[in-house]
């Protein structure tokens, strides 16, 4: 007879994994700031256009922080931040000296270098999961822009992989980190608004554009690289840079662009951040010519199992920002505009004994913050994939035209294979995860 | 050329219900005008007449709508990126319009001659993305032509990947040992997403290849790059047999981790980790 007490080895590999403590079993130097003169943590950019070179400007500020590495596959972009980096530390000679930022055209060189404790990732969507996995597995912690993933397979396993690394992740969405927002989801969750009935999210409206002509590609722009795990497909200006978020192959839209933001925040108000709707149904106005194919227009909802209604809407049609309805007044938040009904409750208080949730007053100072202590950040991981999974199978809902339900634990849509079939796709060779 | 009413399927169903609660319930408060001995009979009447109309109505396809996707058809052999693509767009609005098991597997057949016949790689792309929602077995045997060139290999995939029949299955094992260099690579990966335990003895050959011995330091240019791609095709089966789990897969995931090439026993790590995730979810650790 087994002895009761006795862990077997199935039971040990199921709970150490799960519990996320299977590996790895030697705790970063990092953690302690060792091997550093400064006790300095190191840090690669993998991503420096737009997105990229903000969120650079935000850690280059940090004494605690070292940009020693840069990366994109425009030379243009790469050589600009590397001189951003340069300048900053060479004039700041309290950091000691500085022998250059390094730049690379591969993010794979970065992820090899062994001196890199940390990597920011800034690229466009369809070129998250890869280098995040590949960060994940060297041990290095992360910062990576949102949505999290180009699809919810990718994003998965990118969950996956950063648990079973032990990885510290923060997600670009620092809406959490501003007062506004965490306080009407504090309102939310402790009753003021009553019972909560309804939630009307609200983003941009999205863009079209005509058919383009193929163009040449510009020197030192590595076309390739940046198509990467993407179809192949002509360059032309308007499919690259800030424009990828327009276009299925790289991006969701405004949607994906905008749910890491502002679904992302309805998550935390309703208390339903690590599941998902059971039903969603929409219709979407998606370009019939031309180079964008990401809705222009769009509303959908979502069913939770717990009764909750979330509309996702552009805001055309609604006030751009998060509302959430109760039985007994209502909360609207956005960056810049919070309101309430009761007007008292903007100037409620939350008692002690209330719900608080995870203060943060400075996104990227709880990134370092978390890779020190090994805490959890504001904007987890498992979190955000579940709020950009929204618009994920908003998007498939739109483009069938019908309600689908769906199941948030297996992350599969029920009794519809065709929907199934939409959730993942190929990646181009050599690319894979 | 009429289309028939679509055989019901529970998609529709539902979607239809949806559609006409509203009109349904305006319906039968319409009949409350009736006095009651009249209500329920001329009532539930009225609503099966509606339902029927609306649920009916959806699954025809008009001869209009023929028209218009054959037309469309005519035009794409020759789209090529930069043209305006709303016979594109015809062919998928006619694919969301339907869920007819005949009309969709008549546009699989057209989309299965156009393939078989001159067309631009652009055609290829467009044609490829509908077959990954719409793909039966009747094009595989056309997808498995487009595995074996390495200029459509990649679509082939997209296409094949999430198809579930064993047909799609057996024309990705049997293009594994076909195809070489970037197109095996893409096999290789989406044979590791369908979890395809079959090809778990080839993958292991894959990765213990001689060819991904490291190379010298004088060898030639030609050798180096074989030899990439040797190693880039071991880190591919290595992932995949991560993703596809078992005990087989497992012994050769620790083999690789002490593997001569460098690159190799890197990808092995964490692989082994993600294949131990594998059998933990598919609950067959031993």
């Amino acid at each position: 007879m087994k002895n009761k007490g006795t862990l077997g080895r199935r039971s040990f590999v199921k709970t150490t994994l799960t519990a996320g403590i299977g590996a790895p079993m030697i705790v970063p130097s990092r953690v302690f700031g060792a091997n550093a003169p400064s006790g300095r943590l190191t840090m690669g950019c993998i991503g420096v256009g737009g997105m990229g070179t903000t969120n650079m400007q935000k850690f280059i500020t940090r004494e605690d922080v070292r940009i020693v590495a840069v990366c994109d596959v425009d030379r243009l972009h790469r050589l600009n931040a590397k001189e951003i980096v340069d300048t900053k530390y060479g004039e700041t000679h309290t950091c000691g000296p500085f022998h250059g930022c390094s730049h690379y055209n591969d993010f794979r060189e970065i992820i090899d270098r062994k001196d890199i404790d940390l990597v920011l990732i800034a690229t466009p969507d369809h070129w998250h999961a890869i280098p995040a996995i590949m960060a994940a597995d060297a041990g290095k912690d992360i910062y990576c822009e949102k949505p999290i993933a180009l699809t919810v397979p990718e994003g998965r396993a990118m969950c996956e992989a950063v648990r079973r690394n032990g990885t510290i992740w923060q997600t670009g969405s620092w809406q959490r980190s501003v007062e506004n927002f965490r306080f009407a989801c504090e309102l939310v969750r402790n009753g003021r608004i009553g019972r909560l009935e309804t939630v009307i999210v609200s983003l941009p409206t999205g863009s079209e554009i005509g058919p383009q002509p193929e163009m040449p590609i510009p020197e030192g722009f590595d076309y390739d690289f940046w198509l990467g795990p993407a179809p192949w497909a002509p360059y032309t200006e308007k499919r690259c840079h800030w424009n990828f978020r327009w276009i299925m192959d790289y991006s969701g839209g405004q949607l994906t662009d905008w749910a890491g933001h502002h679904c992302d925040i309805a998550h935390w108000g309703m208390d339903t951040e690590l599941t998902g709707p059971v039903r969603i149904e929409g219709r979407g106005d998606f370009p019939s010519d031309g180079l964008w194919n990401t809705a222009k227009s769009y509303r959908f909802e979502c069913l939770y199992e717990n009764g909750l209604k979330m509309t996702v809407v552009n805001d055309a049609q609604e006030k751009r920002g998060i509302r959430f309805n109760g039985s007994e007044g209502w909360v609207h938040v956005d960056r810049e505009s919070f309101d309430a009904h009761p007007k008292s409750l903007l100037t409620s208080i939350i008692a002690k004994n209330e719900i608080h949730l995870y203060k943060s007053t400075d996104h990227w100072g709880n990134f370092i913050d978390c890779v020190r202590s090994r805490a959890m950040t504001v904007a987890p991981i498992a979190i955000l994939h579940r709020s950009v999974t929204i618009a994920h199978i908003g998007n498939i809902a739109m483009l069938l035209e019908r309600p689908l339900q769906w199941d948030p634990g297996t992350e599969r849509f029920i009794n519809d294979p065709e929907a199934n079939r939409m959730l993942s796709r190929a990646m181009r060779s050599p690319w894979g995860i | 050329m009429l289309s028939q009413a679509k055989p019901f399927s529970r998609p529709v169903f539902v979607s239809t219900i949806n559609s006409c609660e509203t009109l349904l319930y305006c319906s039968w408060k319409g009949c409350t005008m009736f006095n009651t001995r009249y209500r329920y009979k001329y009532g539930f009447v009225l609503c099966f007449f509606v339902f029927n109309l609306i649920f009916f109505t959806r699954q025809h396809v008009s001869a209009e709508d023929m028209d218009r996707v054959q037309n469309s058809l005519k035009l794409i052999p020759s789209f090529r990126f930069g043209d305006s693509r709303a016979a594109l767009t015809e062919v998928e609005t006619f694919i969301r319009s339907t869920n007819d098991i005949e009309k969709r597997a008549w546009l699989e057949n057209e989309f299965v001659r156009i393939l078989n016949s001159d067309v631009t790689y652009d055609c290829i792309d467009f044609i490829c993305r509908q077959l990954r929602v719409i793909g039966t077995d009747i094009s595989i045997p056309v997808l498995e032509k487009l595995l074996l060139d390495n200029k459509t290999s990649d679509m082939a995939c997209y296409a094949l990947l999430p198809n579930s029949s064993p047909a799609a299955g057996k024309a990705l094992r049997d293009a594994l040992k076909k195809t070489t260099g970037k197109a095996r690579i893409g096999i290789i990966y989406s044979l590791g997403e369908r979890k395809d335990h079959e090809c778990v003895d080839e993958l292991v050959s894959l990765i213990f290849d001689e060819s991904t011995k490291p190379a010298p330091d004088d060898a030639k240019p030609e050798e180096m790059e074989a030899c990439k791609i040797a190693v880039e095709t071991a880190i591919a089966s290595i992932r995949a047999l991560a993703s596809i789990g078992g005990k087989q897969a497992g012994h050769a995931l620790s083999r690789a981790k002490v593997h001569e090439n460098q690159a190799v026993r890197t990808a092995a790590s964490p692989a082994f980790l993600k294949w131990a995730d594998t059998m933990v979810q598919n609950d067959n650790g031993e």
